[in-house]
């Protein structure tokens, strides 16, 4: 047994030419004159792996191998296969056979292919990632390259017994060289999948957690709008015909109390000038025709005071009407709109109501009042106040024609 | 049967090509060289398959992928993610189909219905 130096077959460094950097060097013991079926074909598969450069001399192979279409590679039958081996040891149609079944198997990705576009399209994509991305290229093409390289050769050692003189010991140690990407990708996947997995359960737990948040956030809104709904909008509501009626009453009782003051000022000024003109028809002896126009002008000046205190007061119901209409108004838009607006209804028929009969009691209190000055003491006095103004006139021309 | 049995059945599958290889008297340097080809193969039709499907932004992530290391993930998640296919087990699907056609191939030709090489 002696040492060898290294097998420099660390596809998955992509160092594929040299070893300089990063290399991996393993140990493998062999018998010199006796290399191994397996490690012959190791050595081959480097060699070839380190010739996918597609930057280097070896492009060209590489395109060659490829030959013309992406559909030649997926679909053909007959791969371009490099025969040389195939054909020098007469199995070249095995091998094809073998060939065409393993690719007649992935006929549903070149379906997959071929619906993303045709052989040319396809083809011209590969050249474009290729020419773009040389470096990712490269690395696309190392990946793929260790892991048929670690799939192959590293099946081969589970059939050790094949040629068990010649593999022997030594295959253990160059397999799992080779094999190494395959381990790797596999460690790679596994580390990618518990961290996945890991991502998975906190990412999972995390939308428990906030699901739960949410859940409590949504009962504590339910609980807060049932609460204000209990707190608020009921007692408001349940408030709000009352308050209604209370704006209505108030606003029947300003109406009342306007139409009370209208009867009792109109009653006042009618007794006012009922007395005036009583007072005049006493102290008739004064000059009558002043006395008749005085009493006339004070009965007109009541008039019109009635008529003034009566728009005064129609005024007050009116205003009054509408503070209570506007409070009512307000009530029901901010606070209790949609269950009170019957209620609004009724309360401004009320108001309605209640001015009109304010309306009437004002309209009544100036017609007593017309009526008042009409009545026959009214009468009489302007009656009186033209006798007495013509006996003044009968006294006035009796002293002139005496005096003569 | 668990993937253990699998793999034995596939080793088997695949042993029996090289016994069949011995048998008809192929040298060492003739069988490895059938295995070396067969590298080439199954890599080359990946790899195009890989780039027909690979974007340009899966391009740039293994390229600006720190390491070869981290660029292998890359790739091994983005091929299974674009074809379906986890690239271990497609390149053993790929293998093991091999085997069988090259086995089957093999045993018409000797019922008496050679195939022309």
């Amino acid at each position: 047994m002696e040492k060898i130096r290294p097998l420099d077959f660390s596809i998955q460094q992509g160092k594929l030419n040299n070893m300089e950097e990063g290399a991996k060097e393993v140990t493998i013991q062999v018998q010199p004159e006796k290399k191994t079926l397996l490690q012959k074909a190791a050595e081959k598969a480097k060699a070839f792996v380190k010739n996918l450069n597609p930057i280097g001399k070896d492009k060209a192979w590489f395109a060659g191998l490829v030959t013309g279409t992406a559909e030649s590679i997926l679909v053909s039958p007959l791969l371009p296969f490099p025969v040389g081996a195939w054909a020098k040891a007469g199995i070249n149609a095995l091998v094809a056979t073998g060939v065409y079944a393993a690719v007649d198997k992935f006929y549903d990705i070149k379906d997959k292919m071929i619906r993303r576009g045709s052989a040319s399209e396809v083809q011209a994509r590969i050249d474009a990632n290729s020419e773009k991305r040389l470096k990712a290229a490269q690395r696309v093409k190392s990946f793929f390259g260790g892991v048929a390289a670690g799939t192959i050769l590293g099946l081969g050692a589970q059939i050790g017994g094949v040629s068990a003189s010649e593999i022997g010991s030594n295959i253990k140690d160059a397999v799992p060289s080779t094999g190494e990407i395959g381990d790797a990708i596999s460690s790679a996947a596994g580390t990618v999948g518990e961290a996945a997995t890991s991502v998975a359960g906190t990412v999972g737990e995390a939308a428990t957690s906030v699901g739960g948040a949410v859940v409590d956030v949504g009962g504590s809104a339910a609980e807060s709008v049932s609460d204000f709904v209990s707190d608020k909008v009921v007692p408001v509501a349940e408030d709000a015909p009352g308050f209604i009626a209370d704006q209505a009453s108030t606003g029947e009782e300003a109406v009342k109390s306007g139409a009370e003051t209208v009867a009792s000022t109109a009653s006042d000024l009618a007794t006012g000038a009922y007395d005036k003109a009583g007072d005049l028809y006493d102290s008739a002896s004064g000059p009558a025709s002043d006395a008749a126009n005085t009493v006339a002008d004070a009965a007109v000046s009541a008039g019109e005071t009635i008529a003034d205190t009566t728009s005064t007061v129609a005024g007050t119901v009116a205003e009054s009407a509408e503070t209570a209409g506007n409070a009512v108004k307000d009530f029901v838009v901010d606070e209790a709109a949609p269950t009170v607006s019957d209620a609004a209804g009724t309360a401004a028929g009320v108001l309605g109501d209640a001015v009109s009969a304010a309306g009437e009691v004002s309209l009544r209190a100036f017609d007593t009042a017309v009526e008042t000055v009409n009545t026959p003491t009214g009468r009489a006095v302007a009656a009186a106040g033209l006798g007495a103004g013509a006996v003044g006139v009968l006294v006035t021309k009796h002293r002139n024609g005496s005096a003569r | 049967m668990d993937q253990q049995d699998n793999m034995d059945i596939k080793a088997f599958s695949f042993k029996q090509v090289i016994e069949i290889l011995e048998k008809e008297g192929r040298s060492e340097d003739e069988i490895s060289q059938i295995l070396e080809d067969l590298v080439k193969t199954a890599s080359t039709r990946f790899y195009a398959e890989a780039m027909a499907v690979f974007s340009d932004e899966d391009m740039r992530e293994i390229e600006e992928a720190a390491t070869d290391e981290a660029a292998n993930v890359i790739i091994a998640r983005k091929f299974q993610e674009k074809t379906g296919a986890d690239a271990n087990a497609a390149m053993q699907k790929f293998l093991d189909t091999f085997a069988q056609g090259f086995i089957d191939q093999y045993n018409k030709d000797k019922s008496g219905n050679p195939t022309q090489s």
